[in-house]
């Protein structure tokens, strides 16, 4: 029954194709560059106003709320720092010193202007440094 | 105390996974069984599964019928054909018993 | 006690090789004793990790901080409920789980296999066996949850407040019984393979325990989704985010194996496919668990951050490598024994839907591997964002969902133009005039308005569907409720899984609603204002504080109003966990609920100043989220009428 075996394939090819464009339309509409601070700063001046995410650590003593109810800090990944301006949820565990997610972009004004905000998820899985670094101060 | 403990429910473990080494079992075979009397059962088996298959097949034919999904013709057309099945599978199954 | 755990490990990881040599020997020479002592040792592998977990549980409740692992997530102020929950809340304590569930998986297929059989059964224990030893080799030689630490500690680490919540409780052990519970499926593929017999029975047998892993799978995801509602404080459930997605694909390509099993059982075809499909929702569950441990998606430029990756990566690339192999080698026998009747059939709306949730699970897992691929590849992490996935997955969902309502109204086998005009018109024309309603009703977003008539039109099929068999039944003499119990418990798979596609309807109109129909406002409030979001209206009456053992709480109190009548207070809470641990995160916001069928209020405190007295809230209505959860429900139901047994009653063969 060849006739009836080719019907199926035409209609897989059509789904596969049909699929296949549906991926590769909204992966194109909604890729974004994850870069570290330096990796940003790097790429000035072609990266201004291209939404890209970055990642880098809270800077101590930077988190300060702006009038106009955003949120302002600094994050840095040892090498460069950056200035951002949040406008949006802030989770929980955000603070000094904590890895942080921004995604957005970056002014001429050099700074970034960010909607997402994602603290570094707090994972089951932590390392036992702490432990090892407290051992003096808990063990009496 | 934890040691004497563990040491305990090993031995009991390993006892209990090496007595069957030990045993005489016949679940599955008999004594003095020919490997061909034992294949024909197992086909017979089969068989009988695949021959529940087509009756089970052939009760959602006459379901689908009675709920107006198929035609009168497609109806009669696919009870033959799966009758058919059914019938040589019956046939093998007869011809296998008839040679234990 | 520790000891004990910890022995009792290495004893089970020597047991799965024994249990691998002996079963390989007596498949392979069909030697009934060693098959014998290959099932006691199968079952003495579940009792030592069931002693190992009591051992660990044991520990963790009583706060033995010398056992890293312990101290690593418990506190002294821990509540002992959480102590036991502790148990899978860190990577060792999961690992051991995961362990554990396996073996009595494993222990259960021995005890319950009436088709034993020398030929087949002793390669299916081989192969879980070998994934077996994979995991207590971790926990034995990598992350040994019994592991001491050279001193103690006089306090643990704690456990972070946002799991110590009944759903995080569940939610992993649930998934992981989905997770695990794929094994045996694919062992049993897997021995139909290796022992060739690819005849009658595995298909079955992997069908029958196939669907009990997607049903905790199913509820599993649910499970976390509402953690995630109720925890996380944005409003939403769902983020696409890796190790969500890595729960998601195994379920994607599970259902559709669910779909396309049907189709050799009945004609024995799709054998190939099924097979491949099975290995594929093996791969992705194991995937999934190392995703979910191994951070290698989430950070920039980070490859390993444990040790455990590179070992999952070889064990699922020996794992498809072999699996594939073998396939191919016994590829003869897994030929089809019959041809297609007819395109126009439910065969091939079975296959239309195979091929739509493998586009489904193949677009996910794009998305989430796109960093890793990228970084390879070009040397720079692209990735792409929570977008990317509903721009795909929405438009392949509403197709699946048209497909849901289609296939009930097509027969097996072949079907006619003239019976599917018939079968069709009532369906399509109550939801043509379903979907003018409401557009007339004021729904004028095209997704929402597509997916609620889609949704309809399922559930008239649905309705159409239990109306006709009843009515068949009824006209035997049957009155209503012995006709319905019949008609179900006679095709508990047809009916069931209906029941099935009502609970899915159901999730997918609260999603719809929730995602194009909620609004959110961020204000700040002062003593004695008021403030209004869409029928509900909040007087906000001040700050108050209240201390617990394990926390210190802000509360802002607000005076709800629904329609102008008062209906409750809503208390949203900002707390600070009081651990004598050294945890980093020790704040956590409750979200103040008010859940109805109609939708749910969700207030949020962000901010507060105790010398002003204001607060910053985030308040959120989202329409029919509960429909998600009650939607869950009725799924859960309808898998149960699939997996129960029927009372035994004489089926008569009267063809």
């Amino acid at each position: 029954m060849l006739k009836g075996k080719m019907k199926f394939i035409v209609a897989i090819i059509l789904v596969a194709t049909t699929v296949g464009y549906l991926v590769y339309g909204s992966a194109r509409d909604t890729m974004v560059y994850y870069l570290t601070v330096n990796e940003l700063k790097e790429k000035k001046p072609r990266i201004y106003n291209q939404r890209v995410r970055v990642s880098g650590t809270v800077v101590p003593g930077t988190i300060e709320k702006g009038s106009d109810g955003s949120l302002k800090f600094k994050i840095t990944d040892g090498i460069q720092t950056v200035d951002v301006d949040y406008k949006g949820i802030v989770p929980d565990i955000f603070k000094d010193k904590v890895e942080a997610v921004v995604e957005g972009k970056l002014t001429k004004d050099n700074v970034f202007y960010a909607d997402l905000l994602l603290a570094k998820c707090p994972t089951k899985y932590e390392s036992e440094d702490q432990l090892y670094k407290n051992k003096n101060v808990t063990n009496g | 105390m934890d040691l004497y403990v563990i040491t305990i429910i090993s031995i009991v473990i390993c006892i209990y996974i090496m007595t069957p080494l030990f045993n005489d079992h016949n679940l599955f075979t008999k004594s003095g069984e020919n490997d061909n009397k034992y294949k024909n059962m197992k086909r017979i088996m089969v068989l009988n599964s695949e021959k529940e298959n087509i009756y089970s097949e052939l009760r959602d034919i006459e379901f689908d019928y009675k709920l107006g999904k198929i035609t009168r013709d497609d109806y009669e057309q696919l009870t033959d054909k799966y009758k058919l099945k059914a019938a040589e599978k019956i046939q093998e199954i007869e011809k296998l018993k008839n040679n234990q | 006690m520790a000891e004990i755990g910890n022995i009792s490990v290495f004893f089970a990881f020597f047991l799965a090789f024994y249990v691998i040599i002996s079963s390989f020997l007596a498949g392979k020479y069909r030697n009934e004793k060693l098959f014998r002592s290959s099932e006691n040792a199968i079952l003495s592998i579940a009792i030592l990790l069931i002693i190992a977990a009591v051992c660990l549980l044991h520990e963790l409740l009583t706060l033995n901080f010398n056992l890293k692992y312990v101290a690593l997530n418990t506190s002294t102020d821990l509540p002992v409920v959480y102590r036991i929950t502790s148990l899978w809340a860190g990577q060792a304590g999961s690992l051991l789980l995961w362990c554990l569930l396996l073996s009595i998986y494993f222990a259960l297929t021995t005890v319950t296999d009436r088709y034993k059989d020398l030929e087949y059964k002793p390669y299916v224990n081989m192969t879980i066996a070998v994934v077996a030893l994979f995991f207590i080799f971790l926990i034995s030689f990598i992350e040994n949850p019994f592991d001491k630490l050279s001193f103690t500690p006089q306090e643990g680490r704690g456990l972070n407040p946002i799991l110590q919540n009944a759903y995080m409780a569940i939610h992993p052990l649930c998934l992981y019984f989905g997770y695990v519970g794929v094994t045996i499926p694919f062992a049993y593929g897997m021995g139909a393979l290796l022992s060739g017999k690819t005849d009658y029975n595995w298909i079955k047998q992997s069908r029958s325990w196939f669907i009990i892993a997607w049903t905790f799978l199913s509820v599993g995801l649910l499970l976390g989704a509402r953690w995630a509602y109720l925890e996380l404080g944005w409003g939403g459930y769902w983020a696409w985010d890796p190790v969500e997605n890595a729960a998601f694909m195994p379920w994607l390509t599970g259902t559709a194996f669910l779909h396309s099993v049907m189709i050799q059982e009945r004609k024995g075809m799709l054998k190939k496919w099924n097979m491949i499909l099975l290995i594929t929702t093996f791969f992705l569950a194991i995937f999934g668990t190392f995703l979910t441990r191994s951070g290698i998606v989430n950070s920039v430029h980070s490859f390993a951050q444990s040790n455990i990756g590179p070992l999952f990566m070889g064990f699922i690339s020996f794992i498809l490598l072999f699996s594939f192999g073998i396939m191919l080698y016994r590829s003869k026998s897994l030929e089809s024994e019959n041809s297609f009747d007819s395109i126009l059939s439910r065969e091939s709306a079975f296959i239309f839907n195979n091929l739509l949730f493998l586009a489904a699970a193949f677009a996910v897992l794009i998305g989430t591997v796109f960093p890793i691929i990228s970084e390879a590849v070009s040397g720079e992490k692209i990735l792409v964002g929570e977008p990317f996935f509903n721009k795909v997955n929405v438009p392949i969902g509403l197709v699946l969902i048209l497909l849901m309502g289609v296939g009930p109204l097509i027969s097996w086998r072949k079907s006619s133009w003239k019976t599917m005009r018939k079968n069709f018109t009532v369906p399509v024309i109550l939801s043509v005039i379903f979907g003018i309603f409401i557009v007339f009703a004021g729904i004028t977003e095209t997704v929402a308005v597509i997916s609620y008539v889609a949704c309809f039109f399922v559930t008239s099929t649905v309705v159409i569907e239990y109306y006709r068999g009843i009515s068949v039944r009824r006209d035997k003499g049957d009155n209503f409720i012995t006709a319905l119990t019949t008609l179900i418990s006679r095709n508990k798979s047809r009916y069931g899984g209906y029941i099935i596609h009502i609970g899915i309807v159901l999730i997918v109109i609260g999603i719809t609603s929730s995602s194009v129909f909620s609004h959110q406002t961020e204000l700040v409030v002062n003593k004695g204002e008021s403030f209004t979001i869409g029928k509900y209206k909040m007087v906000y009456t001040g700050l108050n504080s209240y201390v617990t053992d394990a926390k210190n709480a802000t509360v802002a109190d607000l005076k709800l109003y629904t329609n102008d009548k008062y209906s409750g207070e809503m208390k949203p809470e900002k707390n600070i966990y009081k651990y004598q641990g050294n945890r980093e995160i020790n704040q956590e916001t409750e979200v103040a609920l008010r859940s109805t069928l109609i939708d749910d209020l969700y207030v949020i405190l962000t901010d507060f100043n105790t010398d002003t007295g204001s607060a910053s809230l985030r308040v959120i209505v989202n329409p029919m989220i509960t429909w998600i959860w009650a939607g869950g429900l009725v799924l859960l139901f309808g898998a149960l009428v699939i997996i129960l047994p029927k009372r035994k009653k004489n089926e008569s063969n009267n063809v």
